[in-house]
């Protein structure tokens, strides 16, 4: 009371100057009332970054021209059409797919909007409430917080992710999501969200799987309107909904395909399955160590290559993974390009120092024997599935988990 | 009890200007009582307050020092200190102890001039010491020892991090080096390229075999500790290691001696296993009527490669079966397993990994290749370290004042391995930077007091700007004795 008491003062009764202050902010406040001082509905980012990637446009200032603007726009409207908004997510109508069992649309809206309570009193709003300020409205990795993280937020719209039981850059199961939402990712910003119900990450789960599919159409749109479609030709006119309903029906079956397309592999990750092999009896002993620590050191598995000699994590530091290489970081103009709509600085990939324990894809030794055999997606570490049997990989993994253990690893010196 | 009395009282009185009405005809003052400067009281909470920052710094040190492993307090040398040069500083301030007595005696009789010639030498040698702590900082700074040390620049234990951050260092000074050379190919002298030349030896002889041998080669675990040990030496030597380094080395001399025999053994056993393997893939490549016997022999000798009936798609097959030869080959290569295992043990080599690794791959053609690389590169990386040694290392031990490579190449800096070398470097830092500021005070005291008119009545000062000296020349003594090991 004290300081409104004074702030008054201050406007209505103090000399001149503290007078005009006090009226101009005064005023100020009554305007920001009047016309409301939001930003307005949030709207995902369009991917620019992968249009100048495609040469949808050369340079940021291309991104004015009114034919690239038409195009952006076209794409732009065609997502929102089949995926809707940030605060109402739709789901495109696919009559070859059974939607209901990818993306359930519930728990999107759930997820999606405004973080505040529904009629039924449900929250709603969880992705804004928890994820935004890292991953980005779009999922783009580029939130408020992402130039601070190291590693940077995973970037949902390629559809790649790292932590999985699929092989390759298959998509991510339901249940792989999950966990990393369980579990968080050590040694990273990635926390655990235990404290959430069971519904509330299922929620989250599937809006990640919403963002990371509507990313990829985009992406698949961006593509088709750089390299296939004819200059004169437009991806969507909305127009042609009332003066040409059948050419506005067929692009829009287009787009619809586009997006099953996109959809498939989702699918088909749900089917696959990686089982882990019993490990040979006493993998872990002596023996086993020692055979996987030679197996380390051959250009069969060329772990050494990367994590090092001393298994440090610092056999090459020059490498970027794909999320980065999409940025043409060695290319100087390019990059500037790049950072200039939004993309964040590369950084190199950075191998696991093994000495120090921290396993993001898990330390069951299960995990490890997948991450192994499998690789992680997007990154330098390759899969070696077709050149390691399974006993040796298990000895990979006995080596990899004496490590932390090394006396000569165990030094506090560089903390 | 006078002299403190009326020191106290004269605390409370405000400076008597020099004025011709205290000044005797001849220059000689009035014994008159007033004092300029600080009252007595504060100066001497000023000094009690330094002189006990001093002692919590000093007491900091000292446990910290007690603290440390029994030999893990630096030597004077270890970390660029010299008891000499220390010694030489602390014997300028006694010798301004010296002075400044002088200038108060000749304050308190009222000799002018006097005053002013001996507050001048105390000036004088106070700079010296300043001179001379600038230049211990300099040489400090230069090496990488901040106050707050780097990390990469003083490591506490030779352990695998420092090798990485000396590494590191290495391949900076390669990265520079390469570019010099191609982009300004002029400013790239002789010296350049013989720079180039010592990194590149460092970095094969001295960094990536001490890595290689402790991630892969050995399983001692004194043996692998000891080696980064003899590392550090060669980057930093220091005093107390020099015997283990030495024995150390010593071993690595037999080990190598030993492991190239085992090497030469593995690499006559590759070739020759390369060789069966490669006539067994062109024995299992000749069409054959009978694949049924050959999948057996694959199935019992592990022979690599598909089936013969695979491989061949239907071609027409000879009537000479592959399958008598194919077994002679598959014995001739267990022998070949059976003799090799033989004498490794006979040369003293029962139990190692990489022989066991070499003779289970080896039933692949790229696997054996690939082994005969790994043995290959491993008997050169021996000869190659093996003269590394004989270049570097052995000049190092056999002098007796050993300069390492920091100090034989001072462009290097390297990170260096010093037993609570960050602890000590902070420590002494904090104590030596406090004594430091303390003595600018005192200099800059003495500098405005030259400059001051010089009476009698000034005696009260320069007897106080003289025990703030003592205090100084006091706190000096305990930075020397902080160089003592």
């Amino acid at each position: 009371m004290a300081a409104v008491r004074n702030a008054v003062a201050f406007g209505l009764w103090g000399d001149e100057a503290a007078r005009v202050v006090g009226g101009a902010l005064l005023g100020l406040a009554l305007f920001l009332s009047a016309i409301g001082c939001d930003a307005g509905p949030v709207r995902f980012e369009p991917n620019w970054v992968f249009a100048r990637n495609q040469g949808l446009a050369e340079t940021p200032t291309d991104f004015e021209a009114p034919d690239v603007r038409q195009k952006l726009a076209d794409i732009e409207q065609a997502v929102t059409m089949l995926f809707g908004t940030p605060d109402e997510p739709t789901l495109p109508a696919c009559e070859n797919l059974e939607l209901g069992s990818l993306l359930d649309l519930a728990l999107l809206r759930m997820a999606a909007g405004p973080h505040d309570q529904m009629p039924s009193g449900q929250t709603r709003g969880l992705y804004r409430a928890y994820c935004i300020r890292c991953h980005g409205v779009s999922g783009s990795g580029t939130g408020a917080m992402a130039r601070d993280l190291n590693p940077y937020p995973r970037d949902f719209r390629r559809g790649i992710f790292k932590y999985k039981n699929t092989p390759d850059t298959n998509p991510p199961k339901d249940g792989d999501l999950l966990h990393v939402l369980e579990r968080g990712v050590p040694g990273t910003a990635m926390r655990s969200f235990q404290e959430l119900t069971g519904e509330q990450r299922r929620a989250l789960v599937q809006y990640v799987r919403y963002l990371s599919v509507r990313g990829l159409f985009e992406r698949e749109l961006i593509a088709v309107t750089a390299v296939e479609l004819a200059e004169e030709d437009r991806l969507l006119d909305v127009r042609l909904a009332e003066i040409d309903p059948e050419t506005f029906a067929e692009q829009r079956a287009m787009l619809t395909s586009i997006a099953e397309g996109v959809m498939q592999p989702w699918f088909e990750a749900e089917k696959v399955t990686m089982d882990v092999p019993p490990p040979p009896p006493g993998y872990d002993a002596a023996e086993g160590i020692a055979r996987g620590r030679e197996l380390y050191f051959t250009t069969l598995t060329n772990c050494a290559k990367c994590h090092g000699a001393t298994a440090l994590g610092d056999g090459q530091l020059e490498e970027y993974d794909e999320w980065s290489k999409e940025l043409d970081p060695t290319n100087e103009q390019a990059l500037r390009d790049y950072l200039q709509l939004g993309a964040l600085p590369p950084r190199h990939a950075q191998p696991r120092n093994l000495y120090e324990a921290i396993y993001r894809g898990g330390d069951r030794p299960e995990d490890l024997f997948l991450k192994i055999k499998h690789g992680f997606a997007g990154t330098t570490m390759p899969s070696v599935a077709s050149q390691l049997n399974d006993t040796d990989a298990w000895y990979l993994v006995a080596y990899a988990r004496f490590l932390p253990s090394d006396p000569i690893g165990r030094s506090a010196s560089h903390q | 009890m006078t002299r403190k009395r009326r020191g106290r009282s004269q605390g409370r009185q405000t400076q008597a200007p020099a004025t011709e009405r205290n000044v005797e005809p001849g220059g000689d003052v009035k014994p008159c009582a007033p004092v300029d400067g600080q009252p007595v009281r504060r100066f001497r909470a000023l000094l009690a307050a330094e002189l006990l920052l001093f002692m919590c710094l000093a007491g900091l040190c000292v446990v910290w020092r007690l603290r440390a492993p029994a030999p893990g307090w630096p030597h004077a040398g270890d970390v660029f200190g010299s008891v000499l040069r220390e010694l030489a500083m602390f014997g300028l301030l006694a010798a301004s102890c010296a002075t400044m007595f002088l200038t108060t005696r000749s304050a308190t009789s009222g000799k002018v001039p006097s005053v002013r010639g001996w507050a001048a030498a105390t000036l004088l040698l106070g700079c010296l010491f300043l001179g001379l702590r600038i230049n211990d900082y300099r040489v400090r700074f230069l090496r990488g020892v901040f106050p707050a040390a780097s990390p990469r620049a003083i490591f506490d234990e030779p352990d695998v991090y420092y090798v990485q951050a000396v590494r590191f260092s290495l391949r900076q000074h390669v990265k520079r080096l390469e570019s010099m050379r191609t982009q300004h190919p002029e400013q790239f002298t002789s010296e350049g390229a013989q720079r180039l030349d010592l990194v590149n030896v460092l970095l094969r002889d001295m960094v990536t075999w001490t890595e290689e041998e402790v991630g892969h080669w050995l399983e001692d675990l004194e043996m692998r500790i000891g080696l980064m040990r003899a590392l550090a030496y060669q980057v930093h030597p220091l005093a107390r290691d020099r015997d283990a380094v030495a024995a150390i080395i010593a071993r690595e001399r037999t080990d190598a001696a030993v492991k190239r025999v085992w090497f030469t053994v593995l690499e006559r056993y590759c070739v020759t296993k390369s060789g069966i393997l490669g006539e067994i893939t062109a024995l299992k490549q000749r069409p054959t009527t009978a694949p049924a016997v050959l999948d057996g022999m694959e199935g019992e000798h592990q022979v690599p490669g598909g089936s013969a009936a695979d491989g061949e798609g239907g071609a027409p097959r000879s009537a000479a079966s592959p399958a008598p030869e194919l077994a002679a080959k598959s014995a001739e290569m267990s022998a070949l397993d059976a003799k090799v295992r033989e004498e490794l043990a006979q040369r003293d080599c029962k139990r190692w990994p990489f022989a066991d690794a070499v003779i289970h791959d080896t039933t692949d053609l790229a696997m054996a290749g690939e082994r005969l690389n790994q043995v290959k590169f491993r008997l050169e990386a021996i000869d190659s370290r093996l003269t590394f040694l004989d270049e570097y290392f052995d000049p190092l031990v056999e002098q007796e004042k050993p300069r390492g490579l920091n100090d034989a190449h001072s462009w290097l800096r390297l990170p260096v391995s010093v037993p609570n070398g960050r602890t000590w470097s902070a420590a002494r830092a904090a104590l030596t930077l406090f004594h430091t500021g303390i003595l600018l005070a005192g200099l800059s005291t003495l500098a405005i007091g030259i400059r001051r008119p010089l009476t009698a009545a000034h005696a009260g000062f320069w007897r106080r700007t003289a025990w703030h000296w003592y205090a100084i020349t006091g706190a000096g003594a305990f930075v020397v004795l902080l160089l003592s090991p």
